[in-house]
């Protein structure tokens, strides 16, 4: 009882942190609309970059041109949900200054500490973008309504992994570096690899991107569930390992948090 | 920002070297850059090799399969020098905290103490990852270098820092505006990417897009240096795009006295 | 060294605590690969306890490992050896819980929504430590009479003063009504009105509620006004526990008499005190508090060579500047 209560009162804490965030940014209500607007170009860009692949050339062998799109969304909405979840300079300097003391003086865990208060909302309106270019692409596909689900549950479980992954990195480089700069590296690497399916970097590259660095889950195998590629099966695989690594990554960060020495006096 | 105390006495210069020295203290950092220079271009000529192969073809649109290995490198490499996208970020730290004030009744003008600054670390990133990528490129596949084309390779950059800076200028003063502007100058990574040759070769867009963008200020951030140095870009593209670079920057620097002067007023009320 | 009961708030009891930190020995480029570590003690066997429902006051310098005995006491580290036990609970495993019913003040580490009002962090708080409306809204009010914040509605928290601000952290913490509230350096940088406003709410809090309050200070005024008890801490020991009576008698029972002297007068004044100004007809002098002294002063003051005199007691400032220097003092001669 003890574990759901504490689990009920991390996601409360989540909620009010989230909450209070949006807040704060639908403040400035003009801005909203602003970023709405701008943010616009990065999928535009995307959608222009497929387009000529696909004009010129014959394209990705057993790709479509609305399937990359769908995948390059996907790696779009990834690389503005994870920094509006976990800002990486806004974690460090929370972790550099202090800040984060503060948090742990709240009555939650520090991992919850750590998911409640250091997102960016401005990186939301980004998401929105991207998520309407996922739906143009998918609109363009024969989907049946338990692709769409196992899709969306396969997207939210990668995306939790790779959040957590990045936060584990973050944490690994702070106490090492002081700083957030590997980390931002690290991930731009990474979705520049996952726009493309992996499968064009043959089995180790897929066995990489999948279980080592698991930022496959939130891209590539939900645009594989999307399309039809892979079927139930596939689901259930997917969903076994990414539950066996979020619990992986889950202790980890427990761990780390703990041994988490803030400036010291 | 110690280091733009230096501007005191000695001047522009010597921020530009105190930046380009201080940056030796961020060691891991750059190991981590020039790796994910070296390793991100791998993605794309992975990407290109296989929709030459399904294509069964050795050029498209006159762009040789040959050349994607040397081609995707040295746009990488190019990437950690341009677009200037540290000067925003600095804007926006500058304004946000308040410290702007401070800078603008100092004896020294703000906007070129930023370029000074960045230019440091631009400085630094070409010395410790362009011509390392570059020297690895160059042995791995081995190109016939021009002398002419060598020398012309560092001015532009040099001129397509200086292009992207008064961009990234102009995106800073909105950082008095509005609540966060990484996000601005991401999404415009997003557009150089594209339009600007860091995912596809310029010469590869369908011939009227590609006319068009030629004229445009992307085209010149990252795929004229390239084709000047592999040889891809004829001589009479290569001056006409060092002259509509010209003219751009002409343009922006224009542009961004207009911008600087109707938000210096706001920029001065934010954080203070 | 006073017995843990049942009756303290806070005890602690030979607690330890050794940094590890890792440096580059050298600055090559390669350096980051080997690192030289090295180890700062910040705490070598700390016991003290706080009484609960009373005001003590923590006192060191930069260094003396004060903000790691709070990290301690919050939860936010485990001691490497000794009892911590704060609220009756261990705070490294009862975190949480302890959590809430403890409220923290960090110095200047923001606790506000910036671009929101600060009624706005206050309701946060409230879902946060799910207080019953009506109960919120009789403190809030509470709280923002005592502490004169006019209007916590309209601004946003970054057109507020630092004074505001700090005002507005404080009722942030305490909106629970924390049976334990911790302060680190509350009063920093905050304006005068502000600082008195601030001591007269924590004194409220105490006598109203009974609340136990623990702060951690530089500023010598908020010892004087707040604390019954003080403990001081210095290079990782507490070097004096006691009442605040008990350090002003050990360390200021003297006396500074200020003296103005007719002309020609001739008075041996070294049986007296200690000289400390000396100008013309002007002499400040310290002297011990004891009977002796007291009658020469009292003779000495009546007699004609004196025109003019003035008697204070010792600063809460000057005695810990002498008590300062005393410690300093005893370890330059132990080694």
């Amino acid at each position: 009882m003890k574990l759901i209560d504490n689990f009920l009162d991390g996601l409360h804490a989540v909620y009010l942190g989230q909450l209070f965030g949006w807040k704060s940014f639908l403040y400035y209500r003009l801005q909203f609309i602003f970023y709405l607007i701008y943010a616009a170009a990065a999928p535009l860009a995307s959608f222009l970059f497929i387009y000529v692949i696909y004009h010129v050339t014959v394209g990705i062998p057993g790709w479509s041109f609305y399937q990359l799109l769908f995948l390059s969304g996907m790696v779009g909405m990834l690389s503005a949900l994870v920094p509006y979840i976990c800002s990486s300079s806004g974690m460090v300097n929370g972790l550099r200054y202090g800040y984060f003391d503060l948090y742990l003086t709240r009555p939650y865990s520090a991992f919850t500490a750590l998911m409640a208060n250091f997102s960016d909302t401005t990186g939301m309106m980004y998401v929105v973008d991207q998520l309407a270019l996922v739906i143009y692409a998918g609109a363009h596909l024969t989907v049946t309504a338990l692709g769409v689900i196992m899709t969306a549950i396969t997207f939210i479980l990668g995306t939790i992994l790779v959040v957590m992954l990045f936060q584990i990195i973050i944490l690994f480089s702070y106490r090492v570096l002081r700083s957030s700069g590997v980390v931002n590296n690290f991930f731009n690497t990474l979705t520049t690899f996952a726009g493309y399916p992996l499968s064009l970097y043959g089995f180790t590259g897929t066995v990489f991107l999948t279980l080592v660095v698991p930022i496959g889950f939130a891209t590539y195998y939900p645009t594989e569930l999307f399309s039809g590629k892979v079927g139930v099966a596939a689901f259930l695989y997917a969903l076994v390992f990414s539950a066996i690594l979020i619990f992986v990554f889950y202790k980890i960060i427990s761990v780390k948090l703990r041994g988490y020495v803030s400036a010291m006096g | 920002m110690q280091r733009r105390d230096d501007l005191l006495g000695n001047g522009y210069l010597a921020v530009l070297r105190t930046t380009f020295i201080s940056d030796f203290g961020y060691r891991i950092e750059t190991l981590a850059r020039l790796a994910r220079r070296l390793i991100a271009p791998i993605a794309s000529v992975i990407l290109w090799t296989i929709i030459y192969a399904a294509s069964n073809t050795t050029t498209i649109n006159g762009f040789p399969r040959a050349d994607i290995f040397i081609y995707f490198f040295l746009v990488s490499a190019i990437g950690s020098v341009i677009p200037n996208a540290n000067i925003s970020n600095s804007m926006q730290y500058d304004i946000q905290s308040g410290n702007v004030a401070t800078y603008l009744i100092k004896p020294f003008i703000y906007p070129l103490a930023l370029i000074a600054e960045t230019g440091g670390d631009a400085l630094y990133e070409f010395t410790f990852i362009t011509l390392p990528i570059f020297f690895v490129a160059c042995a791995t596949v081995g190109f016939n270098l021009v002398l002419l084309r060598v020398a012309l390779f560092p001015i532009e950059i040099l001129l397509g820092f200086l292009m992207t800076s008064l961009i990234y200028f102009m995106i800073g003063c909105l950082a008095a505006y509005v609540i966060n502007i990484s996000g601005i100058s991401n999404t415009l990574l997003w557009v150089f990417n594209v339009l600007g040759g860091r995912l596809i070769p310029l010469t590869l867009f369908p011939a009227g897009i590609a006319s068009v963008l030629t004229i445009l200020p992307f085209a010149s951030i990252y795929y004229l240096p390239v084709a000047t140095i592999s040889g891809l870009a004829s001589w009479s593209y290569i001056t006409n795009g060092i002259l509509y670079m010209l003219g751009w920057i002409a343009v922006f620097f224009l542009a961004s006295l207009l911008v600087w002067r109707v938000s210096k007023k706001k920029i001065l009320a934010a954080g203070g | 060294m006073k017995n843990a009961t049942g009756e303290d708030a806070i005890a602690i009891n030979d607690v330890r605590k050794t940094f590890t930190t890792y440096e580059a020995r050298s600055s090559s480029f390669l350096s980051v690969l080997s690192k030289r570590k090295t180890e700062k003690k910040a705490l070598r066997g700390v016991s003290f306890s706080v009484k609960k429902g009373s005001i003590t006051a923590l006192l060191g310098k930069n260094g003396s490992g004060k903000s790691t005995l709070i990290k301690l006491l919050v939860g936010i580290m485990a001691p490497d050896s000794g009892t911590v036990r704060v609220l009756g609970m261990d705070p490294w495993k009862e975190r949480i819980t302890l959590a809430r019913r403890m409220g923290v003040v960090l110095g200047a580490h923001p606790t506000l929504y910036n671009d929101l009002p600060p009624a706005q962090s206050f309701e946060y708080m409230r879902r946060l430590y799910r207080i019953p409306k009506n109960e919120y809204e009789k403190r809030l009010r509470h709280f923002i009479r005592l502490l004169e914040l006019d209007d916590v509605n309209r601004r946003q928290v970054r057109e507020l003063s630092l004074g505001e601000r700090m005002k507005c952290n404080f009722i942030a913490a305490v909106l629970h009504l924390p049976d334990l509230i911790v302060l680190d350096e509350p009063t920093i940088g905050v304006d005068l009105p502000s600082t008195l406003k601030l001591r007269a709410t924590a004194l409220d809090l105490q006598k109203r509620y009974g609340t136990t309050i623990l702060i951690a200070t530089h500023i010598l005024e908020d010892v004087k006004v707040l604390a019954e008890e003080v403990v001081i801490l210095d290079k990782g020991k507490v070097v004096f526990n006691g009442s605040k009576h008990d350090l002003s008698v050990l360390f200021g029972d003297y006396k500074t008499v200020e003296l103005y002297f007719a002309k020609n007068a001739k008075v041996n004044l070294s049986r007296l005190g200690t000289v400390v100004d000396r100008r013309d007809s002007y002499v400040k002098i310290e002297i011990r508090s004891d009977k002796a002294r007291d009658k020469m002063l009292a003779e000495l003051v009546s007699s004609k060579n004196v025109v003019d005199y003035n008697i204070s007691t010792p600063e809460i400032g000057e005695v810990m500047s002498k008590f300062y220097s005393r410690v300093g003092g005893m370890r330059a001669k132990k080694r």
